[in-house]
């Protein structure tokens, strides 16, 4: 019966609320699915047609990306409130995403950036705009954020979209970036210190070495130019020098040792000390044996011998006195070799002979004057204490004063050499006539000789001399030609004025002087024939003449031939 | 050549040689023996005492050691090697020898004086070797 009893309507009615129902769970799920972005846009059916809606929510993609994003993204109208806000935003925000929307979005950000990001916000609207600023959420965090702003053209109305991107990770990474790279520059910077030190260390270490290199070089190099150098010294010194090792052979010898022995560097060397010259003997003339040799006498520990002479024969069979020099070599007070120097003292020796010699004559030549002067006064004496008048008074007193003069003029002699060797012999000069001087020489020298003076050339030449020293020369001259050539007969006497000087020769016709011994005619102490003393004398005058005569700015020569005579001749400068 | 310095003749006069080249000491010599009493005869030339020795027959010789031309020393020894002569005493005078050294010589003189002498040691010892 209901089911009889259902109208129409009533059947009407229920598929009308069925059809509703559907409706109605068509329009829940469209609901459903719109609120799930499902739907994109809904085309609905109305009296004019189909018309097809598009949702807001019909970027729904988007919406989901920005949903999902990391990033926060708001969305802000004019008066910066949030229109939108992503769940992520809501979430760092610490506030409930539906309550997120319509909070003014600079309450979000820190009191400190709040006025920048009003200017940030006010620009963004025209230019896209970025910013980093502080937002503190409702946990009182600080989150640092960089916003990147940008003005939206929506349907409704311009709003603005704001993309926050969290910077706490990237501060805390820059933080500790920051740190690390702190640590990083500090250990940099350590590692620079050291580096700087090490480089010093290593500069100054390398500066070190290289100045002790350069010292050492340096030093080696002094060393060796001082090696050299004394190497050269030793070559060319005056004196030989050996060194000898400790069983006295010969290691090395110089240049002038070699010479002096006579024996070239390969003979000299390894020979020992004794064997270096074929025989050697005292000053006293005794050959010499091996222990009398000065260095057997120096022995090993006596040490150093001085000016020991000896005279050798050197390979060339000459005779050399040489003075021997040596000291012992000692390295830790053992004795290891000898260094020995010597020197030539051939000429020296035979200076000390010559002078020798010359005191032997000159005290010989004295006493012979004085033994007539002091005979002849004794005999006065003698003579006079017997009261008897005598012939002999006068001869005696004749022979005290000539002997007298002897002494004086020996004395002279001696003394002028004396001043001849200690500096130039002062002069007393005076304008003098040579012929006046050379008639009153002669007659002074030939009185009571059979010589006769023979004078040639000008006589009236002056010369501007000192008169004492130049008669001495001429009588000097004169009395040599008494001695040397008492059979001569005349003395020739010529006197030639030249431009600037005038040449005085003094000629005998003697048996001559031999060419051999004319060179050492003007030396000191020489005499011609010293050991036959025929002639009496100290051999000084011709040494003294030829001295007073080149200080007088002449030259004294000598013309001899043997068996023809000798011509002694000497310059004067004129015009003085 | 040489002149001879010869006194007056006197018999049992002691006579003596002087050979002195040098022409003063040997005037004076003579002279101071003379003097004294003695037969003197001088001569300057060494080489002519030998001949001279024999002829005149000294009683002492007065012998200078450096004659010039001869070695008063050698003439000496000529003297004192002759048997004839040697007897005859020989006084040498040198001004440069030390007498030690002309008595150690070869030429073993009697006496030795040395220049300048003193006149009367001179005799004394011409008088010492004559006794």
């Amino acid at each position: 019966m209901d089911k009889m009893a259902k109208s129409k309507e009533h059947i009407a009615l229920e598929e009308r609320l069925l059809q509703l129902e559907v409706a109605l769970e068509e329009a829940n799920d469209v609901i459903d699915a719109i609120r799930s972005g499902e739907v994109d846009a809904l085309v609905v059916n109305g009296k004019d047609g189909h018309q097809l809606f598009t949702l807001k929510s019909a970027d729904h993609t988007y919406r989901i990306f920005i949903e999902q994003m990391t990033e926060s993204a708001v969305t802000l109208d004019r008066s910066e409130r949030i229109l939108y806000c992503n769940s992520q935003f809501a979430k760092l925000m610490g506030i409930p995403l539906e309550k997120v929307i319509g909070l003014y979005f600079l309450d979000l950000v820190t009191e400190e950036d709040r006025v920048f990001a009003k200017e940030v916000i006010a620009g963004a609207w025209d230019v896209d705009t970025r910013a980093e600023l502080s937002f503190e959420n409702r946990r009182l965090e600080k989150i640092p954020m960089q916003i990147s702003l940008k003005a939206l053209m929506l349907d409704d109305g311009t709003s603005l979209s704001v993309i926050l991107t969290d910077l706490t990770d990237l501060k805390y990474s820059q933080s500790l970036l920051q740190v690390r790279n702190e640590e990083l520059e500090a250990a940099r910077k350590a590692t620079e210190e050291l580096n700087n030190n090490l480089e010093k260390t290593v500069q100054q270490r390398t500066g070190e070495l290289e100045s002790t290199l350069r010292d050492k070089i340096r030093a080696e190099e002094v060393l060796r130019s001082n090696e050299q150098r004394l190497t050269s010294i030793l070559q060319t010194m005056g004196e030989g020098l050996c060194i000898l090792d400790s069983i006295g052979q010969v290691t090395f010898a110089n240049k002038r040792a070699q010479e002096l022995f006579a024996l070239n560097d390969h003979e000299i060397t390894s020979r020992n000390f004794f064997t270096l010259q074929q025989a050697c003997f005292s000053l006293a003339g005794e050959q010499l044996e091996k222990h009398q040799h000065p260095i057997s006498l120096m022995g090993k520990s006596s040490g150093i011998i001085y000016d020991k002479e000896i005279r050798i024969i050197n390979a060339r069979n000459e005779s050399v006195y040489i003075s021997i020099n040596a000291s012992p070599l000692l390295e830790d007070n053992h004795f290891i070799g000898t260094v020995m120097t010597f020197g030539d003292v051939s000429n020296r020796r035979k200076m000390a002979l010559q002078k020798d010699e010359f005191i032997s004559v000159a005290s010989h030549e004295i006493k012979t004057p004085l033994t007539s002067l002091k005979a002849s006064m004794q005999l006065l004496t003698r003579v006079m204490e017997s009261g008897q008048t005598s012939d002999k008074i006068p001869v005696l007193v004749q022979k005290a004063n000539s002997n007298l003069g002897k002494v004086v003029h020996l004395v002279e002699d001696l003394m002028n050499v004396s001043k001849i060797q200690h500096g130039p012999l002062p002069l007393n000069k005076a304008m003098i006539n040579i012929a006046t001087l050379v008639i009153s020489c002669a007659d002074q020298a030939f009185h009571d000789t059979s010589l006769k003076l023979v004078l040639e050339g000008e006589s009236e030449i002056l010369v501007y001399a000192d008169p004492q020293r130049l008669e001495q020369v001429f009588i000097n001259l004169f009395n040599n030609a008494v001695k040397y050539a008492p059979k001569s007969e005349i003395i020739k006497v010529s006197v030639v004025r030249e431009q600037k000087y005038v040449e005085i020769s003094v000629q005998d016709f003697g048996k001559g002087i031999a060419a051999d011994k004319l060179p050492q005619l003007f030396n000191r102490y020489y005499q011609v024939d010293p050991q036959g003393k025929q002639v009496s004398g100290l051999g000084l005058g011709l040494y003294i003449s030829h001295e007073i005569i080149e200080r007088h700015g002449g030259k004294l020569s000598v013309k001899s031939k043997v068996n023809e005579g000798t011509t002694f001749s000497f310059t004067l400068p004129l015009n003085e | 050549m040489n002149k001879s310095y010869l006194t007056e003749n006197k018999i049992n006069m002691k006579k003596i040689l002087v050979v002195d080249d040098n022409t003063d000491i040997l005037e004076l010599i003579v002279m101071i023996f003379e003097l004294e009493g003695f037969e003197v005869l001088g001569i300057k030339n060494g080489l002519e005492m030998e001949s001279l020795v024999a002829a005149y027959q000294p009683d002492v010789i007065l012998l200078d050691v450096l004659l010039g031309n001869v070695d008063g020393r050698y003439l000496c020894h000529l003297v004192k090697s002759n048997s004839k002569t040697s007897h005859i005493p020989v006084i040498m005078i040198s001004a440069s020898h030390a007498a030690k050294s002309i008595q150690e010589e070869y030429c073993h003189p009697d006496d030795f004086v040395s220049k300048p002498f003193d006149i009367d040691d001179l005799t004394m010892r011409v008088r010492k070797v004559l006794v």
